[in-house]
Formats: C-alpha cells, sequence, structure tokens
C-alpha cells in the first residue's frame, strides 16, 4: 500500500490486548462452546474412520487383504488424494452447512410469533 | 503414514494415518470457515449490524472499534467466533500427538545433526522478550521458545507440521510461498539488485528463509530468532533439505552483526507479533545492518487504515481471540513512520502489494511484478485471490 502521506492515526488499541484464552464465551455459555469443539473434534474422526475406510476398500480390491500396518504403510496416489479431497470438503459443507443459517429472528420455544 | 503433501524432510515427525486424516480435516473446515461462512460475516454487518447501529445512532460506525462492539453481539458473528476459535485450538492438537511421540527420536536426531552447509550459533544469554513470552501466540501450547526438556525442538516440530495445516497447503510442500514470493520479487523487479547477503529476522523454523537461497544462490544467507528450540530444528531441516544457512540466536532488536553488513533484510509476518517498541528498535537495526544501496523488506498483514473498518475489524479479530495481542496495534502503525525514524529517506520507502508466487503462476507474477504495483485493500485472507503486502526502504 502506498501510503506515504499517512501517519499514525489516532487510536484506543492499546499495545497489548491480553489474550482470552481461557474466557472467551462466544455462545453465552462456556458448555456450548465445549459442545461446538466436541463437534469439530467429532467431524475429525468421523473423517479418518472415512478415510480409513477407503483405504481398506482399495487395499482389497487391489491385495485381496488388509492388516493395519498396511492401512499404515498406505500411499495414495495423486488421483485418491484429490478424491478424498473432495469428499472431505463436501462432508464438511453438509454437516456444518446449518451453522451459517440466519438465527436473529430466533425466539425461545413457544414464544414464537403467531401467523394467523 | 507420511505425512502427504508436505515435504518429509529429515525431521519432521511421521503421523499415523489417523493423526494424519485428522489434520487434513481441520486445515478443509478452517478453510471452509473462512470462506463460505467468513464471507457471511460482511453480508451479516451490511444487512442488519450496520443497519440497526445506524437506527440508534443517526451515523454508520466509524471505525473498527465501534465494529467489534456490536459485530460481535450478532448470533452468526458467534458461531463464526466459536468455530474458528475451535478449528484454532485444533490445528495444534491435532499435531502434538505426532510431536509427543516423535519428541525422543526427533530431538537426538536434531541435536546431533552436522553442520556441512550452513550453521548454527546459540547464544544463551539472548532472552526471550518479554512482550513474546507473555501469552501463547496464536494459541499455540507452548509458544516458540518453550523447552520440555533439554535440548528439546517440540515447539518447533508442533509449528511446522501446524503451519502446513493451517495453510492448507496451499503456502507449497515447505511452507515457502511467503518468502519464494519476496526472493522472486526482488530478483524480477529490480534486476540490477543482486544482493550476496541476506538476512531473514524472525526465522522460526526458516520455512520462509530457504527460498531466498534458492532464487539467490550465490548469495550467504543469515537468519535470526530467539527461539532455541526453533533455531536448532531450522538448522536441522536446513541441511536436510540441502540449504546453507547460517542460523544465529539474537534479538532483532539488538543484533551483533556489524553495521552497514547486509545486502537485503527481510522478514515474514514477523511485526504482528511484536510490540510496537520492538518494531521501533528492529527497524532502526535493520538500518544499521544494512549497507548504502540495500533493501529492507517486510511481509505483513494489510494497514487497518487501508481497509473498509468492517475489513479491519475482522482482521483483528485475531488481536482479541487468538492470542494475537499486538495485532490490532500494529496493523494501525504507519510502517512509513517507523522506516523513516528509523533513518530511511521518505522517497526510498517501497510499499508493495504483490500476488502470491504459487498461487498467480510465473507468468502473472512476472508481469505483476515488473508492472505498475497495485493498490489493493483487500484483506490478505487465502482465498481466490492471495495478496501479500511488503513494507520497506532502500537506504
Ligand atoms: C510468526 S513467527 C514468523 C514465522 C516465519 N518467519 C514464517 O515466515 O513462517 C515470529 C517469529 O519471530 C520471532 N521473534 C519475535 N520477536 C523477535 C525478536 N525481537 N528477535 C528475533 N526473533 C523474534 C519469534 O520467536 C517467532 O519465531
Amino acid at each position: 500500500m502506498a501510503d506515504a502521506k499517512k501517519t499514525d492515526r489516532q487510536t484506543y488499541a492499546s499495545d497489548f490486548i491480553k489474550g482470552d484464552t481461557d474466557q472467551a464465551v462466544f455462545l453465552g455459555n462456556p458448555h456450548i462452546d465445549n459442545l461446538m469443539t466436541v463437534v469439530i473434534a467429532l467431524g475429525a474422526e468421523i473423517w479418518s474412520d472415512r478415510q480409513r475406510l477407503r483405504i481398506v476398500e482399495s487395499l482389497m480390491a487391489k491385495k485381496g487383504k488388509v492388516t493395519s500396518e498396511m492401512v499404515e504403510q498406505y500411499v495414495p496416489s495423486e488421483e485418491e488424494r484429490a478424491g478424498w479431497q473432495k469428499e472431505r470438503e463436501e462432508m464438511v459443507k453438509r454437516v456444518y452447512a446449518v451453522l451459517s443459517r440466519d438465527t436473529s429472528g430466533a425466539r425461545p420455544f413457544g414464544e414464537e410469533r403467531k401467523f394467523n | 503414514m507420511p505425512t502427504a503433501g508436505q515435504t518429509q524432510h529429515a525431521v519432521l515427525p511421521l503421523a499415523t494415518h489417523d493423526e494424519y486424516a485428522r489434520q487434513s480435516y481441520i486445515s478443509d473446515l478452517r478453510m471452509h470457515i473462512l470462506g463460505d461462512i467468513g464471507m457471511g460475516m460482511e453480508r451479516v454487518y451490511e444487512s442488519r449490524v450496520k443497519p440497526a447501529f445506524e437506527k440508534a445512532h443517526k451515523r454508520p460506525p466509524k471505525d473498527e472499534h465501534e465494529i467489534h462492539d456490536v459485530m460481535l453481539r450478532d448470533p452468526y458473528a458467534k458461531v463464526w467466533s466459536s468455530m474458528i476459535r475451535s478449528c484454532q485450538e485444533m490445528i495444534w492438537d491435532s499435531v502434538a500427538s505426532t510431536v509427543e511421540r516423535a519428541q525422543p527420536e526427533l530431538n537426538a536426531r536434531v541435536n546431533s545433526t552436522r553442520a556441512t552447509l550452513g550453521s548454527l550459533t546459540l547464544d544463551p544469554t539472548v532472552k526471550v522478550p518479554r512482550y513474546l513470552a507473555a501469552s501463547d501466540v496464536h494459541l499455540m501450547p507452548g509458544n516458540y521458545h518453550t523447552e520440555w526438556t533439554s535440548g528439546d525442538v517440540s515447539q518447533a516440530a508442533l509449528f511446522d507440521r501446524g503451519l502446513y495445516v493451517y495453510q492448507a497447503g496451499l503456502a507449497g510442500p515447505t511452507c515457502d510461498g511467503n518468502g519464494r514470493t519476496i526472493a522472486e520479487l526482488v530478483k524480477r523487479r529490480w534486476p540490477e539488485f543482486k544482493p550476496a547477503k541476506i538476512l531473514d529476522l524472525g526465522c522460526t523454523v526458516g520455512n520462509n528463509t530457504l527460498p531466498h537461497k534458492h532464487v539467490f544462490p550465490d548469495a550467504a544467507l543469515y537468519a535470526v530468532d530467539v527461539a532455541t528450540p526453533c533455531l536448532r530444528y531450522a538448522h536441522a531441516r536446513a541441511e536436510s533439505l540441502g540449504t546453507a544457512v547460517y542460523f544465529y540466536q539474537m534479538d532483532a532488536e539488538q543484533m551483533s552483526f556489524a553495521d552497514e553488513s547486509f545486502d537485503l533484510v527481510v522478514s515474514c509476518i514477523l511485526f504482528h507479533e511484536t510490540s510496537r517498541t520492538a518494531l521501533a528498535n528492529i527497524y532502526r537495526e535493520c538500518h544499521r545492518v544494512l549497507r548504502p544501496g540495500g533493501l529492507m523488506l517486510h511481509m505483513e498483514t494489510p494497514r487497518a487504515f487501508g481497509l473498509t473498518p468492517f475489513q479491519a475489524f475482522h482482521m483483528n479479530w485475531d488481536a482479541y481471540y487468538n492470542n494475537e495481542p499486538y495485532m490490532q496495534a500494529w496493523t494501525n502503525t504507519s510502517t512509513d513512520e517507523a522506516a523513516v525514524s528509523a533513518g530511511f529517506a521518505r522517497d526510498k520507502i517501497v510499499n508493495i502489494v504483490v500476488p502470491d508466487f504459487y498461487a498467480a503462476g510465473d507468468a502473472a507474477f512476472d508481469a505483476a511484478a515488473k508492472g505498475s504495483i497495485k493498490k489493493s485493500d483487500g484483506v490478505a485472507r487465502w482465498g481466490e485471490t492471495i495478496e501479500w503486502y511488503l513494507y520497506g526502504a532502500w537506504k
């Protein structure tokens, strides 16, 4: 950015903003934030199993047998790797799409606006 | 399982199948949160947060701080924040088990590395600056400098793999996209400038240091950092990748290199993690160690005052919720004034926005590097167009 004319702007940004590592509550209750972490972690576990399944399928088709050691040693082809990535991205979109739903008009159960 | 995608150099710990799968998942999820879900943040701001503010105050929000206050009360921003924060924590989580398992063997391997190309000069009297030790930067447990046992390099291995997961591989198999972009720009834009001695400040594991040697093979390449684990690991990594780098443990605010001893001094994403005082000191040191006619060039985030207030708010979210305590102060500091105060002439200041070398491809990058440099106000987040901001000056 060619901002040679700009000078230091007055700001009330302090030099150091203390991180909130332990205190941040985004969803109104720390337990709900923890549940978000759980949901994300479960997604990673499911994907890990899904990818293992793809490897098992491939090994069975190619070699007719599979061991844990073979799974650990498995090196996917570029094509396979791209396929996994696509499948993973689709899974992420499918699973988390609901979180971008507009909830700004939401009301507690029983207090919804009545249409008649 | 080989850590697919990333170059398997001699000191990068091997992940198991499940660890590798979790890491890939977090990478993709993070891109989705930054991309699809992140895009919604501005939509929500324009469509309801800003109108509500205008209704209440009879004017639009005047700066990023006012936007911060109202935006974070919106349910969409809360969900986005909770997700991206969880994801950041899980980057380190997903890598930590790999590093922990590898630790004893990894430490032994790193500490027995023989210097055949470059060198490692540690100085136990160098203190980690207080501003850096004050928090676990970007939520990386243990920060850059912690040694869990003597001779430990775990934190560096955590950073090396964590960075790849964070970047989702977009900076290339050795995470060198930023450094490569700087070096290619210097070479193509100023072909008559042939740096013989190059210095990289705040090198961490050296991922963005090495490309300078690849682009300027005849140059002697030096790099400094304060974090012992990172320097040990960086040295072993560079040797394994066949690149000569002289690593020194030094505080960039106060280096022991002689005056006027470098042609080119660079850094990558260093200043958003340093205090304002450190920034001034480091700029002064850059001026001191550069020879007349030399070039200082730092790659960093955009300036907040070049962005819309919303973009500045979005960029500086990290200051509050990603343990980047200096981010907001840095993005609101004029690098031009810092350069002038450090002794550089105002008419020698260089501010450039360049496309990412890998994302743009050789031809498009070449045209951009040689052409008139475009002024951009886009927030440098990974996306369809990746751009980098460079701040510097000729001495
Ligand atoms: C975000 S990392 C830079 C990463 C690396 N340059 C890259 O491109 O990936 C910041 C690094 O700067 C180092 N650092 C911070 N302040 C420093 C100082 N005053 N002197 C030397 N190194 C410093 C930290 O130890 C850390 O390794």
